[in-house]
């Protein structure tokens, strides 16, 4: 292959070349060349929300910021009128603020493993989908990380907690911080590098359009983190090898983050939270919410952002059946533990166990059954409903619904009897945590600090990986002439109604 | 009218699903039922036994208080069954301040355990921690056997004793094994730390070095 067919390439002239190909068939004579072919379609789609900004933009970051703000004078407050004005008492010593901890930090595994996963089993499909993924990873998890402010009454103090000689290194909590932010470290990592050849391809865009103080400032940034890309095959292999490895080494953090946590509980002595199985809990019903919310995030921009396209049905009934399959998976450890339990005999996890489901806390664990188990089970298994609607509902009901259950993991066991009573075990003596404005406000304000944050990054950064997605278009065009020569084409589609109109449409 | 392969198919799933959740039901419903009866045992026996508790200050520390609990056969006087009185466990309670400051809901914290001796009476010393009314319990341990018995009582602290002696420690892993292991882990900590830096960083070498060479 000489130069000049390179450079043709390049130009988007010809477009059947594959990356791989291109690597055998150039070798390193030519590998200074960006060798996959720029898809102006992709790269208009993904420069929508840092070019565009619409009113809606406007109104909903407003909308948001004063939900966020909110949530700040909601926290003011419980600092100068103490964790009592939160609901906490003597009893009920944990409650909201650690299910928020665990829901927040457990929401950020769908963006980080889910895509890291994808992207070692190389699923063609994840492309579109794994910017918004580990976007979501990246913001959710410091967010999930400041539960743990409100959650200590005394927050001023609350450096003394990782700092010697303060520190106290028997403690769960110590070593979860650890965990939490190494794992925030990776989930940077792991958004930065594939986002380095958007970046140059967002500075070209942009050096095309007006020279004002916004382009100025975005060209600044992006020449910084990203402006030595010029998608050469060394500089791929490079980009490639880096990812791979963060991947490998994301999952079994994004494990260890939440097993710790869960030792939290688990090392303690109180019926209810010595449970051996809650690592494992944990870390299925993280991946099972966090599955849950990319599929929510996913559905709301591709609305907002006309993605349509680009992130079709298919996708969303293929994080459909995962979302099942960890939903199946979640149901029977929280079975498993429940059983375990009341089996068990011993005064306090019978009490407990009793309380959980039939006595004072039967509504939110029902609901948890109903949300996270059977609803989404149903809406997936009819055709009729297994479309992107139907995908998007049940992640909400899902989110909701392992909100609650964080609750109902907390909230029995800190609220049981301390010790033994000598009145009827299953009633005596239980504390209650009282909801208040201030715990509600806050954990609605880390809701809405979500999409807020999102619609910030994505103001900056293209919301599809481009270059991800454009080598996966020249692959996958290599690979259709390849089939298409053989005749086998027919046989390669899968059954979801977007591949059987895009068909139709061939077909007429 | 005849039915596709496809549409039986479907079928077949469909079923498979509902049973399936229907099952995972019929399994939780097992593990509640199963806790609620343990719950319900622990509470339905009728105790045989009275018991009676009488506080009364120590004569040798006004700080101290003698816990009496006396355990007779139900209608029948101690002396009728002096026998089987011996060696039955009895737990003391006392009612501890709670956020509202009422006793009424406040939670019940074991004082301590005692055997009753041949004429079924039971006693603990008690030390105070905070002065005033404070509502005490007796109760007759069900793990050894006997079923529930309680009575309670009430006792107002004229002096409290300080609740810990010496110096409270947290723990923490002073030891050779405990220092070895939270060592290692911090190691390992600031590896991946380095790992995870170092490849953005060496990302970012490499690019910039093949962009040089490269750049047209």
């Amino acid at each position: 292959m000489t130069r000049e067919q390179v450079d043709t390439m390049e130009t988007g002239t010809s477009t059947t070349m594959t990356s791989r190909t291109l690597e055998k068939s150039i070798g390193t004579a030519y590998d200074g060349v960006d060798p996959v072919p720029p898809r102006e379609d992709i790269r208009e789609a993904a420069m929508r929300p840092v070019l565009e900004t619409g009113k809606w933009w406007w109104t909903a970051v407003i909308t948001l910021g004063v939900v966020v703000l909110a949530g700040i004078v909601a926290w003011v407050m419980q600092l100068r009128d103490g964790l009592g004005s939160a609901g906490y008492n003597n009893q009920a010593f944990w409650a909201i603020y650690e299910a928020d901890l665990v829901a927040f930090i457990g929401v950020t595994y769908g963006g980080a493993v889910v895509s890291a996963v994808l992207r070692l089993t190389k699923a063609r499909w994840r492309a579109p989908l794994t910017r918004i993924a580990e976007a979501t990873a990246l913001v959710t998890l410091p967010i999930g990380m400041m539960f743990i402010v409100p959650h200590l009454g005394e927050s001023p103090r609350i450096w003394e907690l990782v700092w010697p000689p303060y520190w106290n290194l028997s403690s769960p909590i110590l070593w979860d911080f650890f965990a939490v932010s190494t794992y925030l470290l990776a989930t940077v990592v792991f958004f930065y590098l594939p986002l380095i050849p958007d970046l140059k391809i967002t500075l070209e865009r942009l050096s095309a359009g007006p020279d004002n103080l916004k382009t100025r400032t975005y060209k600044k940034l992006y020449t910084i983190i990203g402006g030595n890309w010029t998608g050469s095959i060394p500089q791929r292999r490079v980009l490639h090898g880096a990812l791979g490895l963060i991947s490998i080494m994301i999952i079994p953090m994004a494990v260890s983050v939440h097993s710790v946590l869960s030792f939290a509980f688990s090392s303690s002595s109180r019926a209810g939270y010595l449970e051996t199985i809650f690592p494992v809990l944990f870390v299925v019903g993280a991946l099972y919410s966090g599955v849950a919310l990319v599929i929510v995030v996913a559905a709301a921009f591709r609305k907002g952002y006309r993605l349509e396209r680009y992130i079709t049905e298919k996708h969303f009934v293929r994080m459909g059946f995962i979302l099942i399959a960890l939903g199946a998976a979640y149901l029977y450890l929280t079975f498993t533990e429940y059983l375990v339990d009341g089996y068990s005999g011993t005064i306090g996890n019978a009490s407990w166990v009793y309380q959980t489901i039939l006595g004072r806390y039967w509504i939110p664990f029902w609901f948890f059954v109903v949300g996270a188990g059977l609803l989404p089970l149903v809406i997936l298994a009819f055709r009729r409903t297994r479309n992107v609607k139907g995908v998007a509902t049940a992640s909400v009901i899902v989110l909701l619904a392992m909100w609650v259950k964080r609750l109902v993991i907390v909230i029995p066991p800190a609220t049981e009897p301390l010790v033994k009573s000598p009145l009827n075990v299953a009633s005596a003596n239980w504390g209650t945590f009282h909801f208040t404005w201030i715990p509600i406000t806050i954990t609605l304000a880390a809701t809405a600090a979500i999409p807020l944050l999102l619609l910030v990054v994505f103001k900056f950064f293209p919301i599809l990986p481009v270059a991800d997605m454009e080598e996966m278009a020249a692959e996958a065009e290599g690979l259709e002439e390849d089939l298409s020569t053989l005749g086998v084409m027919a046989a390669a589609g899968d059954n979801t109604s977007d591949n059987r109109k895009e068909r139709k449409h061939a077909n007429v | 009218m005849q039915m596709s392969n496809r549409t039986l198919r479907n079928l077949v799933a469909r079923v498979s699903l509902t049973a399936g959740s229907c099952a995972v039901v019929a399994l939780i419903l097992t593990g509640m039922t199963s806790g609620t009866a343990y719950a319900s045992q622990a509470t339905s026996k009728t105790p045989p036994y009275t018991l009676t508790l009488h506080a009364a200050q120590a004569p040798t520390s006004a700080r101290d208080v003698i816990l009496t609990a006396t355990v007779s056969p139900q209608g029948k006087p101690a002396s009728a069954a002096a026998n089987q009185l011996a060696g039955i466990a009895v737990d003391f309670y006392v009612g501890a301040k709670q956020f509202t400051g009422q006793f009424d809901t406040a939670p019940l914290l074991l004082l301590g355990k005692a055997a009753t001796g041949s004429n079924g009476v039971a006693t603990l010393t008690y030390s105070p921690t905070w002065t005033g009314k404070q509502p005490l319990v007796a109760q007759i341990d069900s793990a050894s056997g006997n079923t529930l018995a309680s009575s309670s009582t009430t006792y107002s602290a004229t002096a409290a004793s300080l609740p810990f002696k010496g110096t409270v420690q947290s723990q923490r892993p002073d030891g050779t094994l405990g220092k070895w292991a939270a060592g290692i882990l911090l190691t390992v900590l600031g590896l991946l730390w380095l790992v995870l830096f170092g490849t953005a960083v060496r990302v970012n070498l490499l690019l910039k070095a093949t962009h040089h060479r490269y750049a047209r």
